[in-house]
């Protein structure tokens, strides 16, 4: 029996005209979110507060309490909390930062000293890269870089106000109406490749929300840990130090050693006993300790499975293309590009042989 | 324009009713109260299926089942083995009829049999991600669900096994007319 085969090749064409359609609009939504300044990390961090957020969403549902009242008492306790965690920290930190201001005069003059001290112990080097002045190369960048990034420091954070208000903004409408906005753009796909399409969606899904979560409580335990350990031997800037930890944690492999750089250069100019150097050592080296052999191995892991080689290419790739946002972006976005490949694989190859 | 307008309005309070309608007498769901029904209805899909379009095939990946809500579908099964590859039709569906309901439970599995459509067809579509989405969100009607499923699927079984039993029979019966 061969019904309708004339019929059916119309079909195939209209639906290939269907897909090219939904593609094209996804496409033009994603190139959309780059070109406007502003709009990709309010998203990102908008997916970011979703699926922090969903987890506790649905277990609110779960015990009788609606969705939408479920999210909004979730986002009016956490901007309380958040409200009330900024009042505290937040003279803390700007006095961290006056102090780091003040203080960076020293600390460049201090990096000089200690990269001028490395070339003076490595003087055959000058045969080998010729009369390169390096020390006043760094000089010239730090006094340039530094001095900018205090004076651009509130241009800085009320640029980032307009993505801290829109993110939210848009977290609690994804949770709200997720459901029903894939589902709408899901319509949209045509019969052919409905369930394989659907099937994608729900797997980048999971695989997304387990990376994120996993990743940012990787990098909240990592900051604790740091934070904890310079409280106790009272290394300065201790809460500074530890936030900019838990940030480069988020960047694989090389995220920690960047994170641990300003403590030691620190610690070098300011002379720090050896005693709380190797404390200082000591506190990072645990923090990755703990990371390495028990938040990644429990956790990260199970959810991120992808090739060293496949993740330090991807952090190449992003850090091409949006810098330190694309090395951080940059492994979920290499695991849903290996999901949906492997899945338009299996439906090629596997399910039509 | 006014009238169009009231129209649409309506045909749409319709369709939903109809949706509505068909989920509750739909033997998986019977048993979900309102209010379960109209959770499950915001989690499933509508699609429609023009004259002579497969809904499924044969051996693609199946991730879940639909239910017809309108028009005629074809069930049928095709021989690979041959050189030569014979379909047969095992069933026809009709409104309120529902088919592919063990791909909800399988892991990654092909279909067993294509769906083709023979008029026009709506089916409301109720797959695995919206099952885990109910389990998540409301575990007492996911596990209600689950429970209608395994029956639906041990009554198949039972069937299944019933049939092999009488064709064991009938072959027996041949092999001892031939001897």
């Amino acid at each position: 029996m061969k019904p309708f085969s004339s019929r059916q090749k119309k079909l195939i064409r209209e639906q290939n005209i269907q897909l090219t359609a939904f593609v094209g609009l996804m496409f033009l939504f994603f190139l959309m979110l780059i070109k406007i300044e502003s709009l990709l990390p309010s998203f990102l961090l908008a997916f970011v507060i979703s699926y922090l957020f969903s987890p506790i969403v649905n277990y609110l549902e779960r015990n009788e309490f609606k969705r939408q009242i479920s999210i909004s008492l979730l986002f009016v306790i956490t901007g309380g909390l958040l409200a009330l965690i900024t009042s505290i920290i937040s003279p803390m930190i700007s006095q961290q930062l006056t102090l780091l201001q003040l203080d960076s005069p020293r600390y460049i003059e201090g990096t000089m000293r200690i990269i001028k001290g490395f070339e003076s112990r490595f003087v055959f080097l000058n045969d080998i890269i010729g009369n390169y002045d390096f020390g006043q190369q760094v000089e010239d960048f730090l006094r340039s870089n530094m001095g900018s990034f205090f004076e651009s420091l509130p241009k800085i954070v009320s640029k980032s106000l307009t993505t801290l208000i829109l993110a939210p903004f848009f977290a609690f409408f994804m949770l709200r109406d997720g459901n029903k906005m894939s589902r709408k753009m899901l319509a949209l796909v045509p019969n052919r490749h409905f369930e394989l399409i659907l099937n994608l969606f729900h797997q980048i899904n999971q695989q997304l929300g387990g990376i994120i979560r996993a990743r940012l409580l990787e990098a909240a335990i990592v900051g604790a840990v740091v934070w904890f350990g310079l409280w106790l031997i009272s290394f300065p800037y201790a809460p500074l130090l530890a936030v900019f930890a838990a940030l480069t944690n988020l960047i694989p492999y090389v995220g920690p050693i960047i994170g641990a750089v300003p403590a030691i250069i620190i610690a070098l100019i300011n002379s720090t006993p050896s005693i709380d150097f190797i404390l200082m050592v000591a506190t990072y080296g645990l923090a990755q300790i703990i990371d390495i052999f028990f938040i990644i191995p429990m956790v990260v892991a199970r959810i991120v499975d992808l090739h060293p080689i496949t993740v330090v290419v991807a952090i190449i790739i992003g850090s091409q293309f949006m810098g330190v946002l694309g090395m951080i972006i940059a492994i979920p976005v290499a695991s849903a590009l290996k999901v949906t490949l492997i899945s338009i694989y299996d439906h090629l190859v596997e399910f039509k042989s | 324009m006014v009238d169009l307008f009231w129209q649409n309005f309506f045909r749409k309070d319709l369709q939903e009713t109809q949706i509505h309608e068909l989920l509750k007498n739909c033997y998986l769901f019977e048993g979900l109260s309102r209010r379960e029904i109209k959770f499950l209805r915001s989690n499933v899909h509508i699609r429609d299926y023009k004259p002579g379009e497969f809904i499924f095939k044969q051996g693609d990946l199946g991730v879940g089942m639909y239910i017809v809500l309108k028009g005629h579908i074809n069930i049928y099964v095709e021989d690979r083995s041959s050189e030569e590859p014979e379909a047969q039709v095992i069933t026809n569906l009709k409104e309120g009829d529902f088919f592919g309901e063990s791909a909800l439970v399988d892991s990654n599995e092909k279909r067993t049999a294509s769906a083709l459509a023979q008029d026009q067809v709506r089916c409301v579509g109720f797959f695995k991600p919206d099952l885990f989405e109910i389990i998540e969100r409301n575990p007492s009607t996911g596990v209600k669900i689950v429970l209608r499923l395994c029956e639906v699927l041990g009554r198949r079984l039972k069937e299944t096994g019933h049939k092999i039993t009488e064709l064991r029979k009938e072959i027996q019966l041949i092999a001892q007319q031939s001897e």
